[in-house]
């Protein structure tokens, strides 16, 4: 770890003196205090709602705070802005992009940019772009539309934008949560690269596993303090854990060891194909009961497209789906419902939920309604599954939006999983724990377990490896629209995944 | 916002608590009356007499409050319509329009039909076949954005200035069925007389008026307990989840877009049963379909409230109109500003329900290095 | 919003059976203000559709009122800005009930709000400018603006260099069709081969819009332009082209058109607010339809612009005499429509029903309006 020590005081890039901000009802950050030297990889760890995201924005400028200090070499600085960081050289890139779709990468890169010449080259532009992204190991076409990137190359984008616009510290937001392991592996190339040029990076995650690798300073935060600030070679992913949730966690696999049952779920060489593009490419596969079937892959990959041809959202263009021998292909989303097919998408709170409508209202959107709306029963249904999957909610006529992820994705798996009068037997699910804590991601880990358990078959679709390794009986790699591994889950090489995530196999 | 060592922030609430919904436009009435009052000082008048004035004339007083529930007969209906759109955020700029389409059926119904049946499926009849009317005006504007997502907005106003012309034409351009062939005069052609309601006594409130609450009261509950209410709100929050649940989005679009034209029109049909009966040009002149957007949106697109608030607008109408007569007129210059300061200050309020106003001594941090 | 800017429409009192001459026969009704001489029991109120401002219509009007006060010496309650419609009904019953009881309306569209306000309070005179429709306590009130028009025809015709004139006009309704027939051939009583473009806007108040049609006119040949529209757009755009205009309402515009103004038939309202109003302090609601004319004075041509040559304006002048002394009228056959038909014989004056619901454009006219 190089120091940069000038007449006896370490010279921080920068540092957070005291940081105490306050949102309505909630200490986001209490007093906190964090140092980051010049080409340092420090990783703020920490469960979701633990501070770790409003001290990033302090840092960047988004959010002032309300006491304490922002200081810059040494030097306070009272940032107003994200653009006013960036003057200062501090950039964040955030979970969510801010990228504008319909927008080239090289357009995206040089825009907000304040000193632009009255006339745009776009050649220029582009090569200054592609100079950028070379530099740091980041390969993009600066000629591609946003709208068509995936979530890791929009990542990209976000990266060269911030490094383009002369940022010298660069605060990353969950940057591994959409990423494939070799991307993540570049990703952290990327990040050396960037520490070998003197710039100094904040990775902001909740992963324990890989921040070991990548940091050479680890900083856990739990309920707006620090709880603790460990230095590479004292980090051990055990005590980083109890550090973090202030308890021990079981990360061991669950499989199940049932016998296997009749076939519920059975797609036949399936095909997608939209604007002349091959979305989803002859996928045959097939989901029993009591199994879960697992697909991972690298966002972008087809995922989406596969979960919405299953689901009744979108009609294949070639191929069969079968739910419980029935074939449902195109028949639209309550047909496939009827089927025996409940869905847990991956966008919860704007697609399985809608976000300003109650628990109860919520429990009521798969049910038949009729001309009235029964909401009696929904009422002592949603009543019993907070009491049943200790749901935290004031009351069951609270907005989902208001309910944490973990909890709003309780409610949404309850009444895929378990909805009174619900027949169905297959479960689709995608990406059901991203962005959620350590303790939701067990929970949710539980109740997919519990439906496995409960006979249901079970189609888990996911960019998080680790999720799929833990929880399918089977695992198929998703790549470009094809199924290009399958492996059982007891027989799986993780080096094998990989490299089929990232079309090597 | 720094002042001196204090800064003021507004600083979004999570949550608004519930007294705040009553207390805020209250609170921007107040206020705006105050700076009314201020106003009228400055221009010469007394504030207290005046407001006393435009109180009794608007609302108080007999013949004020039954003037008031006459000219807030059609606006309920085109304040319904406004905030039935929204609830699926379609934004229905067309009631005006609609509302002179509703005249004009209700006006061929009260000719054609009326005189063929008795006055109990008249009036009926006639309401009908305008609300039909301002849902068939709307009908371009709802397939356009239901089929190809056009926006509603430029096409339901456009539509405002064809029907304008429509009526003008109908009365003034040309001497069709709508033009009274008794006279050369531009007049509209009278409904039958079986097709119209008497007013209560020698007042100007006429008996749809309590249609139209009954109206509100039903669309209520037909919102808040009806499936077609539920996926309505549920399109509303989050059209994805919408899809998700099956739920048909062309049909909703379609439905609620021309259920809204239809109160729209109903509002031109109750003008025309009621006070007018026949085509009168004169509806132009009043802009009851534009006054019922920001009836609604006063009113946060809830259907009792568009209620309440439309009597309140009718009210600073008819007041405002009446400040005019009295040995120190108030000039309807100023009347027009206070009803603005209203609605502003009530729009306006909303701010600080959804925000919460602090004052904070601005720290300065010592930095120890 | 434009529309409450919309001015009611001036027309002219009705074609309709018992219309009583000009001048005004007065049958009696309730006495409820003093005797002649004494005023004080009058309570005078007057409903605008406009605002005095505009320099037109309402502005006219007003001028007649504040002589009505001067004469009297009463004041005037003016409401300003009343839409017609529903709302206008609530105004009329509000001032008949706080006990105004001489209540003027100068709009065509008040005349079923009033007539059905006068029916609930019979102690109450209603007077309105415009309509046709009475009662024991309505009146109406209007007058013979073609009179002047025709006047204003000559200085047009004799104006124009091309022979083409252009016209601005609201709706093609009897009284506007009245006053293009009577300034066509006014134009072409100088000016024989004259020809007058009309251009409808289906508006009476819409600056823009005046303005474009005028534009069209201008653009088309036209060299001097007519209207019948309660905005000056006409008079900007023929400024700006280099043409001369006839205004119409009210000339206090006039130099604001050094040399482009000719002149204009106006209102003078005065003399039958006045009248009206003694009569009613004497115990008569005047509910005849009083059609005032230049004779009374309640028509007259504006103020001329210094374009009008000395020569013409000895022409008006010596028309404008024989117009007032009864040996002129400008509906005097033989007079053809623009299809070549033949629509009043020769020697035949055209009787007042007939103009009142005149439904032909004269030989001259380049235009068209709807048939029955």
């Amino acid at each position: 770890m190089g120091s940069h020590r000038l007449g006896g005081a370490t010279l921080f890039a920068l540092s957070a003196r005291q940081v105490t901000k306050r949102f309505p009802g909630v200490l986001a950050n209490d007093r906190v205090d964090f140092d980051l030297l010049p080409g340092e990889v420090h990783t703020l760890l920490g469960e979701n709602g633990a501070g770790k995201s409003t001290l990033a924005s302090v840092l960047c400028g988004l959010y002032k705070p309300d006491e304490g200090a922002v200081l810059r070499n040494g030097t306070q600085v009272r940032l107003t802005s994200p653009r006013h960081g960036l003057q200062n050289g501090i950039a964040m890139v955030h979970q969510h992009f801010r990228l504008v779709d319909r927008f080239t990468v090289a357009e995206n890169v040089v825009l907000g940019h304040r000193n632009l010449p009255f006339r745009l080259r776009a050649n220029d532009l582009e090569d200054q772009v592609a100079q950028v992204a070379e530099r740091f190991g980041l390969p993009l076409d600066p000629r591609a539309t946003v709208g068509e990137l995936s979530a890791g190359q929009r990542q990209r984008v976000e990266i060269v934008k911030a490094l383009y616009q002369g940022a010298e510290i660069l605060l990353l937001d969950e940057p591994t949560a959409l990423l494939a392991p070799p991307e993540v592996e570049k990703l952290f190339e990327t990040v050396r690269a960037m520490t070998q040029a003197g710039k100094s990076v904040v990775f902001v995650s909740h992963k324990l596993g890989e921040v070991v690798d990548i940091s050479d300073r680890v900083t856990v935060m739990r309920d707006g303090r620090v709880t603790g600030s460990v230095a590479r070679g004292e980090a051990d992913t055990r005590k980083l854990a109890e550090l973090m949730v202030g308890r021990d966690i079981d990360l061991s696999p669950r499989r199940s060891r049932a016998a296997a049952q009749e076939t519920l779920l059975q797609l036949d060489k399936v095909g997608l194909t939209k604007d002349g593009i091959e979305r989803i490419a002859n996928v045959s596969l097939s989901v029993r009961a009591g199994e879960i079937v697992g697909i991972a892959g690298v966002s972008g990959n087809g995922q989406r497209e596969l979960a919405e041809i299953v689901a009744g959202l979108q009609a294949p263009t070639s191929g069969e789906i079968l739910i419980n021998s029935v074939r449902v292909n195109g028949m639209g989303t309550r047909h496939v419902r009827k089927a025996g097919l409940a869905y847990v998408p991956e966008d919860r709170l704007g697609t399985g939920l809608a976000p300003s409508l109650s628990i109860v209202d919520n429990l009521v959107l798969t049910r038949d309604r009729g001309f009235l709306v029964d909401r009696k029963s929904a009422l002592a249904e949603a009543e019993a599954f907070i009491k049943q999957l200790e749901i935290k909610t004031p009351h069951a006529h609270t907005a989902t939006r208001k309910l944490s992820g973990g909890n709003s994705q309780k409610v949404l798996l309850a009444r895929e999983i378990f909805a009174a009068g619900d027949h169905s037997r297959v479960l689709v699910v995608c990406s059901p724990t991203r962005g959620l804590d350590v303790g939701a991601v067990e929970a949710v880990h539980k109740l997919l377990d519990e439906a496995r358990s409960a006979g249901k078959a079970v189609l888990l679709i996911s960019e998080d490896l680790d999720e799929v390794l833990t929880l399918a009986d089977k695992v198929l790699v998703l790549y470009r629209g094809s199924v290009v591994h399958e492996v059982a889950g007891t027989e799986v090489d993780v080096e094998a995944v990989g490299l089929a995530m990232a079309g090597l196999s | 916002m720094i002042i001196g060592n204090f800064r003021i922030e507004l600083e979004p609430r999570l949550t608004s608590p519930k007294w705040l919904y009553a207390a805020v436009p209250a609170g921007s009435l107040v206020f705006a009356f105050i700076v009314g009052g201020v106003f009228l000082a400055l221009t010469g008048h007394s504030p207290i007499g005046t407001y006393s004035s435009l109180i009794s004339h608007g609302y108080t007083s007999t013949k004020g409050i039954t003037n008031t529930l006459g000219l807030a007969t059609p606006l309920i209906c085109t304040g319904l319509a406004a905030a039935f759109a929204f609830r699926m955020n379609l934004f229905n700029i067309g009631e005006e329009g609609q509302m002179y389409l509703g005249m004009i059926g209700s006006a061929w119904a009260g000719i054609a039909l009326a005189g063929h049946l008795p006055h109990v499926l008249a009036v009926p009849t006639v309401l009908i076949v305008g609300a039909a009317a301002g849902a068939l005006w709307v009908l371009l504007p709802a397939v356009l954005r239901a089929k190809l997502g056009t926006s509603e907005i430029v096409s339901t106003l456009l539509l405002n200035y064809v029907a304008l012309n429509l009526v003008n034409y109908f009365i003034f351009g040309s001497r069709g069925f709508f033009r009274d062939p008794t006279t050369s005069f531009p007049q509209g052609r009278g409904v039958e007389e079986t097709a119209r309601f008497h007013s209560f006594g020698t007042s100007n409130t006429y008996p749809t008026v309590i249609i139209a609450v009954l109206l509100a009261v039903a669309l209520y509950w037909f919102m808040k307990r009806s499936n077609f209410g539920y996926e309505t709100s549920v399109f509303a929050d989050s059209p994805n989840t919408a899809r998700y649940a099956g739920m048909n989005s062309t049909k909703l679009t379609l439905s609620v877009l021309l259920f809204s034209g239809a109160l729209a029109g109903l509002a031109g049909a109750m003008y025309v049963v009621g006070p007018a009966g026949k085509v009168d040009p004169g509806l132009l002149q009043i802009g009851l379909g534009y006054a019922g957007i920001v009836v609604a949106a006063l009113a946060r697109y809830n259907f009792f409230a568009v209620v309440l608030t439309a009597i309140l607008f009718a009210g600073l109408r008819v007041g405002g109109a009446s400040l005019q007569i009295s040995s120190n007129p108030v000039p309807i210059a100023i009347a027009v500003v206070l009803q603005g300061s209203v609605l502003l200050f009530a729009l306006g309020g909303e701010i600080f329900r959804r925000n919460r106003l602090r004052i904070r001594r601005v720290q300065q941090v010592s930095v120890a290095s | 919003m434009k529309m409450k800017h919309l001015k009611g429409i001036a027309l002219a009192a009705a074609a309709v059976v018992g219309l009583a001459a000009c001048g005004g026969s007065s049958s009696s009704t309730d006495t409820t203000a003093a005797a002649g001489g004494d005023y004080s029991n009058l309570k005078v109120a007057v409903v605008y559709i406009g605002v005095p401002g505009d320099a037109g219509y309402t502005y006219q009007h007003d001028q007649g009122i504040a002589e009505l006060e001067a004469e009297l010496g009463i004041t005037v309650t003016r409401l300003e800005n009343i839409p017609e419609g529903a709302e206008s009904a609530a105004t009329f019953d509000q001032l008949a009930a706080e006990g105004y009881n001489l209540i003027f309306g100068t709009s065509f569209g008040y005349m079923d709000p009033m007539l059905e306000v006068s029916a609930k309070y019979p102690n109450v005179c209603f007077e309105h400018a415009t309509g046709y429709k009475t009662s024991t306590n309505m009146g109406t009130y209007f007058g013979a603006a073609e009179e002047a028009r025709y006047l204003s025809g000559i200085a047009a015709g004799a104006a124009s260099k091309t022979g083409k004139l252009g016209y601005v006009a609201a709706f093609p309704i009897p009284e506007v069709v009245r006053g293009l027939n009577a300034f066509t051939l006014g134009a072409r009583s100088v000016n024989p081969k004259a020809t007058v473009q009309v251009a409808w806007t289906s508006t009476w108040f819409d600056p823009a819009k005046e303005k474009e049609a005028a534009q069209s006119l201008l653009q088309a040949g036209a060299d001097v332009l007519g209207m019948h529209q309660d905005s000056t757009a006409t008079g900007e755009a023929a400024m700006e082209a280099g043409g001369k205009w006839v205004g119409y309402n009210s000339d206090t515009k006039a130099g604001d058109f050094p040399d482009t103004w000719l002149t204009a038939p106006i209102w003078d309202w005065g003399p039958y607010y006045i009248k009206a109003a003694k009569s009613f302090a004497a115990g008569t609601c005047d509910v005849s339809q009083f059609y005032g004319n230049m004779a009374d004075g309640t028509v007259k041509l504006g103020t001329f612009g210094s374009s009008v040559t000395a020569e013409t304006q000895d022409l008006i002048a010596e028309k404008a005499a024989a117009i007032i002394d009864g040996s002129f009228a400008p509906f005097t056959g033989p007079i053809k429509d623009n299809t070549g038909k033949e629509v009043i014989a020769a020697g035949v004056v055209a009787p007042l029903g007939d103009l009142l619901g005149m439904q032909y454009l004269v030989e001259g006219v380049i235009g068209e309006i709807p048939k029955s």
